[in-house]
């Protein structure tokens, strides 16, 4: 019995020498992993348009029925996206949210991205809703190029349509 | 039609002669993909989707005999040694086709690879995404990825607005001439034509205003790619994240069924939803782009009590007490009702039942009481088209005989059906005093002249018995009896005088008469300008009942009367005449305002718009309940304004042109939880029951027709709509079997079949939510004596011009409000004759005063190549106050430049 | 088989000035036409028609005889229509009877339509063809004046009225359906067979049409006799046939033949083609216009009907041999045709509007050395998939050329994808521009 409480107590003082593994949040925080899924994002081009182009395909593939996309055409002069849609509104509901990750495997323009943010609280739960102005990465945080497919939706080039006749 | 056996892909199966490759493939449950064929249209073979491999059995040149071969089968052979376009290629006697073969499949996979090869394949951002044919075929059939260089890719500018309600996406689309072939062939509107050729071939309008059709809306759901889309559905939400509500369009007596396609509660698109027997796959813009009025903000929602001059809200108990109140203080003849005709019949049903039963009064009517109503006609009940009656049925055999009607206008959804009758191998002919459209695709284009319809009908029914056309059966049933005016009036208008009247030859009358008569099924469609003359449809119905053609499927009367639902108002009694001693019209009602009559109930209905007469007479009244969605002109008048939930808000039944009964659901939370139309009137009962005991229970009915039957008081207890609908069930002679759970069960589409999404016919909805109930016309009951009248045709009136009011589709309704059509909507203007123009001296948009006895008023003036001498044209669009200017179904007029 | 002591329809050849009205009539025009319809019966012209063996000149040989039997009885109003859109590139011998001998031609369709008895016929001429067709107007005019067109011609109580309608200058309407499409005012573009146009053709009548050089071969045919006609050319293909002679030859022109004739001889002897330019060898040799697939020089002996060219795998179609020397590139050459076909192609149908356009985009990275591997495989596939599946014959017809090249000349193919480089710089007339410069 002696025995058993001394290699308790032994236990004890060993760890008393060892580096702690608890940190002390929220002054301090661990570094998230690579791939962690925690809050998302609305990334942008590396120009600052909007990569998302509004077609929902997040919001189809949400398990959690968390996302909400209403989308719009975009002004030909003043686009937020380029093509022709854009994203007018754009909620997830933070609380339905199980941070799977489909949104990210259905975005075509890798628009949204979950991102390692983790510290979500709120204080009612209207403020779980998360709008696209919250979400929306500032303009100059974007990166990369617009892809072909998308730079063509976006032109319009003035009649006749160059073909050769 | 005999049948022919041919084997697809190892099924035998036997079909009509003259079906083509693909729908027989459909009937031996095979998909063949295709883009271009629709069922509805004619084959083009252009998309070349449908590629099959078609062996025919070998014959001998010179016998003319199969070869038969070895095995006692006859021998193959590949025809025209290549593959055939399924749509194209008519089955014959022991054809074999194979869908299947890797010849068919590398075909098949080439048109695909093809087509995708010009398409931007930016399905997340197409609205077509999720019910797209190219994308379910490139699925099924298609490469599975692409050989071709992205960069090689064409680029168009878009999106190209066709027309201020479609939009082109030339990238996507695939040239398949669905649209083109759609309002040609279909629609009978040569508004779109193709441009350019080879990969730079592109759809076009061809019309001013662009895309000028009725039917536009359509083409976006044929289009089998996202290249068609509409304005008012653009971008606002993926297909799959819409709920979809069957509901029924009440903008005319069609009776279109739609679709309401829904995100949460915010209305995203209407769509047709398929019933072979009232719409087939189609709908008109009006039914597609008009209702969205329902989501309008200016929207009542809280019961306006008139205090000082000034309206304030109230609770619904303060306004329901308060009319219960007022109304109940007055007698029965001192108070009217007024509910408009595009009203559910549960509505219509529990309004009469207020006035007859807890106000005791008979002064109920559907019609907004000005000079322009059309007097009262319920001939339909008993000579309608019968039980049964499907229009998409009917071609070779039928005689249809449309008069002093505009189907386009008046009812859209007919100016297709009828023109796909005559299509079909049916005879239509067509009688109108001015040009319609539907007369260009008639067999027999009959041009009277105007306003002498009535001598024109006259004229059929003598010539029924100059020809000795009248049906033995009939006549010999000794149903039919002719009253004493009947035969006076037959002795009173020789034949000959009734031709010259109508200034056409002899032979023309006598031809239609033998038509009509000698079809096997034959249909008579009346519209505005024949409904203005009572004396018109008496002598079609005694002209039809003579011949034979009533009491039976596909025979018979079709009405169109303004209001998508004026059957339903004159079956469910909101009219003077059901029952009892007859009350006042809404005309009498105007007349004795402030001295016969103090109070009115008006519901859905706008008197003040267009009738001067109705706003002063408003004013005169003691007590006004309007009951609306919105503050109309009228509700300025009121004393108690009450909110309603509007059609998609609730739910109910509709009865359309041909009295078929269907069913509408509710798709949307009414705002402010507002309370159906009947929810108010059986409020208003139920205080007034408390008050008094129901007053005075109509029984004694009218002769003739039994309209409105109520069995002992049934009190004011229902919950739901369904319970106002048993009330109606029981009630109303002819519904009684219409109840809501046979309404929504009866099915009967056309045939959908497994692989739609391949075998693509457009994005109407299925109909699963049942296609209606035709309510029997009485003439069905073979023990129903036919009481046939005549009446002297209306004279012209004399004056330097006659006017005759026409109906237009865009009339500038409330239904306008939030539409895209609403750009669509013409102002007030007339019609006149090139003749008269010229001699007035005026142009086109100039200015000119219109003066009757009854009052005189300015319009713009519009000329009509096509119009007689003497005739003006007034449209009933907002704004162009008829009510003061008419003074019966003909009104003369004089026309001096302003 | 007798030399061509006379030609048969480029009478302009013996008969100097035989334009001009009254020396036509000189050499006894319009006889042929007096006597038929002064003597003959319709009835009895057809069958003249079907004894002399004549075949439709157009390109697919069809017996005109039998197709002018083929019209509905007792059907009117019929129509004769003259298809002179002469569109196929390396054809041009209509072109040369109307411009120099037009009176045959206007012969030609009087007696055609008196025996299929219609009283409108019409002559679609290729817009480019302004001056034919003025000339074709003012001969029509000449006719008219002598009576030989309009009301109760030569007091028989026949009535013929005889229109020239200009198209627009498209390839497809050559092509009988689109033809008539474009007379009738709409977009040239193929119709629907069947029905045919023997049935209902224009304005949804029955139609029937010929091209020029059938048309004109007919007054000698009535003029002259069966037997006269039938000692030319050979057995199946009787008569003789205006070949338009074209591509690295020392004499090209228009040259007409009794069927039967080597190719060797059209393209060395001296009356004819004189050899080759530069006395290189034969590469390739197109004998019916560009939709005709290729033959090689070891075909040279085959005899110029439409049996001979069709066994040797290709087809005699209008007659135009388009002969060409090695300096030709297979590549290039395909690529140009392809790049014809695919300016041409109405865009009716997807393999050819959209196949067209991907030969001809594959072809042009080919053919300027910036093939990738797998072009060859490629290009096999989508004429694969265009060649038997397209509306109409254009699509067929943009097969036969990178169909013939790969089959014949896979070496070149290879050789450019390979090598990177093309063996000449690139002569292209029309730049190919798929977006628009950045």
């Amino acid at each position: 019995m002696i025995g058993s409480l001394f290699k308790g107590l032994g236990t004890t003082l060993k760890y008393l020498f060892k580096k702690p593994v608890t940190v002390e949040y929220p002054e301090v925080k661990r570094p998230v992993r690579e791939r962690f899924r925690g809050r998302h994002q609305l990334k942008r081009f590396e120009n600052g348009m909007e990569r998302c182009i509004g077609c929902a395909l997040c919001a189809a593939a949400c398990p959690a029925d968390a996302i909400l996309v209403v989308a719009a055409e975009n002004d030909p002069h003043k686009p937020n996206s380029p093509g022709e849609r854009y994203a007018a509104r754009y909620e997830i509901n933070m609380l339905r949210c199980i941070y799977c990750g489909y949104c990210e495997d259905a975005c075509p323009t890798n628009a949204i991205v979950l991102e390692h943010q983790y510290e979500l609280s709120f204080y009612e739960r209207a403020g779980s809703i998360f709008t696209k102005t919250e979400l929306l990465v500032a303009p100059d945080q974007g990166h990369g190029e617009i892809p072909p497919i998308l730079q063509h939706m976006n032109r319009r080039p003035s009649p006749p349509a160059q073909i050769d006749l | 039609m005999p049948d022919v056996s041919v084997t697809i892909d190892g099924t035998q199966i036997n079909v009509p002669v003259g079906t083509n490759v693909v729908d027989a493939a459909r009937l031996a449950g095979v998909a063949v993909p295709v883009f271009c064929y629709h069922p509805k249209m004619k084959p083009v073979g252009m998309c070349r989707m449908c590629l099959v491999e078609v062996y025919t059995p070998k014959v001998d040149p010179a016998t003319r005999q199969v070869v038969m071969g070895e095995d006692g089968k006859p021998v193959l052979a590949l025809m025209m040694n290549k593959l055939q376009t399924g749509c194209t290629t008519p089955i014959s006697e022991g054809m074999v086709v194979n869908t299947a073969s890797d010849r068919v499949k590398f075909a098949q996979k080439g048109v695909l690879e093809f087509l995708l090869t010009s398409h931007p394949l930016d399905c997340p951002v197409c609205d077509k995404g999720g019910e797209c044919p190219l994308q379910n075929l490139t699925m099924q059939w298609g490469p599975d990825s692409s050989r071709f260089d992205y960069e090689d890719k064409i680029h168009f500018e878009k999106p190209i607005p066709l027309g201020d309600l479609i939009l082109l996406d030339r990238e996507r689309c695939i040239l398949c001439s669905r649209c083109v072939r759609f309002e040609d062939e279909l629609a009978d509107d040569n508004v779109l034509g193709f441009g350019s050729r080879g990969r730079s071939w592109e759809i076009i309008s061809k019309s001013t205003p662009a895309f000028d059709s009725k039917f536009s809306g359509n083409t976006t759901d044929i289009c089998p790619v996202g290249a068609l889309t509409s304005s008012d559905f653009r971008f606002k939400a993926r297909v799959w994240e819409l709920k979809s509500t069957p509901s029924v369009c009440n903008l005319c007596p069609v009776g279109c069924n739609t679709s309401l396609d829904m995100r949460y509660n915010e209305l995203m698109r209407v769509m047709p939803r398929e019933n072979d027997a009232v719409n087939e796959i189609w709908v008109c813009d009006k039914g597609r782009y008009g209702h969205r009025y329902a989501v309008q903000e200016n929207r009542l929602t809280t019961p306006l009590i008139k205090r000082n001059g000034e309206f304030v809200s109230a609770t619904w108990e303060q306004a329901y007490s308060l009319i219960a109140e007022r109304l109940g203080s007055y007698s029965g003849a001192q108070v009217a009702g007024l509910a408009g005709p595009k009203l559910p019949n549960e509505d219509l049903f529990s309004f009469a039942r207020l006035f007859r039963e807890n106000l005791g009064s008979n002064n109920l009517d559907h019609r907004p009481g000005s000079p322009a109503d059309l007097p009262l006609d319920d001939l339909p009940r008993t000579y309608g088209v019968g039980k049964g009656t499907n229009l998409m049925t009917l071609g070779k055999g039928t005689a249809v005989l449309v008069i002093g009607a505009d189907p386009e206008e008046e009812a859209p959804l007919y100016q297709l059906r009828l023109r796909a009758i005559a299509q079909r191998g049916g005879d239509l002919t067509v009688v109108s005093g001015y040009p319609t459209k539907l007369e260009r695709s008639a067999t027999r284009k009959v041009r009277v002249k105007p306003g002498t319809e009535a001598q024109f009908a006259l004229a059929l029914v003598q010539a029924v018995a100059a020809e000795k056309l009248a049906s033995e059966e009939v006549l010999g049933s000794g149903r039919l009896k002719f009253s004493d005016e009947y035969r006076r009036v037959l002795a009173a208008h020789k034949f000959d005088d009734l031709v010259a009247a109508t200034g056409l030859a002899r032979e023309v009358v006598i031809t239609t008469a033998k038509a009509f008569a000698s079809a096997e099924h034959g249909i008579i469609v009346y519209g505005r300008s024949a409904a203005a003359d009572p004396a018109i449809p008496q002598a079609l119905a005694a002209f039809a009942a003579l011949t034979g053609k009533l009491g039976k499927a596909n025979s018979g009367l079709i009405a169109l009367r303004p209001g998508g639902n004026f059957r339903g108002a004159l079956d469910m009694g909101v009219r003077p005449d059901a029952a009892g001693q007859p009350g006042l019209s809404a005309q009498q009602v105007w007349q004795q305002a402030g001295t016969g009559v103090k109070a009115v109930y008006i519901a859905a209905l706008n008197p003040a718009a267009e009738n001067p007469a109705a706003a002063q007479a408003l004013q005169k009244l003691d007590f006004v309940v309007v009951q609306d969605l919105f503050l109309t002109e009228t509700a300025q008048y009121a004393d108690v304004v009450l909110p309603a939930a509007a059609v998609i808000e609730r739910e109910g039944t509709f009865t359309n042109a041909e009295r078929r009964e269907q069913r509408f659901r509710q798709a949307r939370q009414a705002p402010a939880n507002l309370p159906a139309d009947w929810q108010s009137f059986q409020a208003v009962a139920q205080l007034l029951a408390e008050r008094a005991p129901v007053a005075v229970a109509a029984r004694t009915l009218k002769k003739g027709a039994k309209v409105f039957t109520p069995e002992a008081p049934q009190g004011w207890t229902a919950m739901l709509t369904s319970d106002v609908n048993d009330m109606v069930t029981r009630s109303v002679s002819g519904y009684n079997a219409a109840s809501y759970s046979a309404l929504s069960t009866s099915r009967g589409a056309w045939g959908r079949q497994p692989n739609e999404a391949v075998y693509y016919d457009g994005t109407s909805y299925e109909n699963t939510e049942g296609v209606g109930i035709q309510i029997a016309a009485s003439a069905e009951d073979s023990r129903t004596t036919l009481q046939l009248n005549l009446s002297a045709p209306a004279l012209r009136p004399v004056g330097e011009l006659v006017l005759l009011p026409v109906a237009r589709a865009y009339d500038g309704g409330d239904w306008v409000r939030g539409s895209k059509l609403s750009a669509r909507q013409v102002p007030a203007h007339i019609i006149m004759s090139v003749a008269d123009t010229a001699r007035l001296d005026v142009g086109i948009g100039e200015l000119v005063t219109v003066s009757s006895a009854a009052g005189s008023i300015t319009l713009p003036v519009q000329i009509e190549t096509g119009l007689d001498l003497g005739v003006a044209l007034l449209p009933e669009v907002r704004g162009s106050t008829l009510g003061a200017l008419l003074t019966g179904a003909q009104t003369a007029i004089t026309v001096v430049k302003a | 088989m007798p030399p061509l002591t006379e030609h048969i329809v480029l009478r302009d050849l013996d008969i100097p000035n035989i334009r001009d009205f009254d020396v036509y009539l000189q050499h006894g025009g319009y006889e042929a036409f007096r006597s038929a319809v002064t003597e003959k019966t319709p009835a009895e012209i057809i069958g003249m028609v079907k004894d002399a063996g004549l075949r439709g000149r157009g390109g697919a040989g069809f017996p005109t005889g039998v197709k002018w039997g083929f019209l509905p009885k007792d059907v009117f109003p019929r129509y004769l229509l003259c298809n002179c859109d002469e569109s196929e590139p390396g054809t041009f011998n209509n072109h040369q009877i109307i411009d120099r001998n037009p009176h045959q031609l206007i012969e030609g369709i009087a007696l055609s339509a008196y025996a299929v008895e219609c009283h409108t016929a019409y002559i679609y001429i290729r817009g480019e063809f302004a001056a034919a067709a003025r000339t074709l107007d003012a001969a029509i005019q000449n006719a008219y004046a002598k009576g030989f067109l309009g009301k109760n011609i030569l007091g028989t109580g026949y009535d013929l009225d005889v229109f020239v309608h200009r198209g627009a200058g498209a390839y497809i309407c050559g092509e009988e359906t689109a033809l008539m499409e474009s007379l009738e005012g709409k977009i040239g573009q193929p119709r629907l067979k069947p029905p045919f146009p023997a049935v209902a053709g224009l304005y949804a009548k029955p139609t029937i049409i010929n091209n020029v050089e059938t048309l004109a071969n007919v007054p000698m045919i009535i003029g002259k006799g069966v037997q006269w006609y039938r000692q030319f050319g050979t057995e199946k293909s009787p008569g003789t046939k205006a070949f338009s002679l074209s591509g690295h030859v020392n004499n090209p022109g228009n040259y007409e033949l009794p069927f039967g004739l080597p190719l060797r001889e059209l393209i060395y002897a001296p009356e004819y083609g004189g050899g080759m330019r530069g006395d290189r060898p034969v590469k390739i040799v197109i004998p019916g216009g560009a939709s005709a697939p290729w033959l090689t020089a070891d075909k040279l002996d085959i005899t110029l009907d439409y049996e001979g060219v069709a066994a040797a795998g290709s087809m005699l179609g209008s007659g135009a041999v388009i002969v060409l020397d090695e300096t030709v590139s297979a590549v290039e050459l395909a690529y140009k045709m392809d790049e014809f076909f695919k300016h041409e192609s109405c865009g009716k149908c997807t393999p050819c509007r959209e196949g067209t356009w991907y030969l001809t985009k594959v072809l042009h990275r080919v053919s300027t050395g910036h093939g990738h591997a797998n072009d060859i495989p490629l290009l096999h596939d989508v004429y694969n998939q265009m060649a038997g599946n397209c509306f109409c014959l254009l699509g067929e017809s943009a097969v036969s050329p990178i169909r013939s090249a790969l089959k014949l000349f896979p070496e070149e193919f290879e050789a450019a994808i390979r090598n990177g480089t093309p063996r000449q710089a690139p002569r292209l007339a029309i730049p190919l521009v798929a977006v628009a410069a950045d």
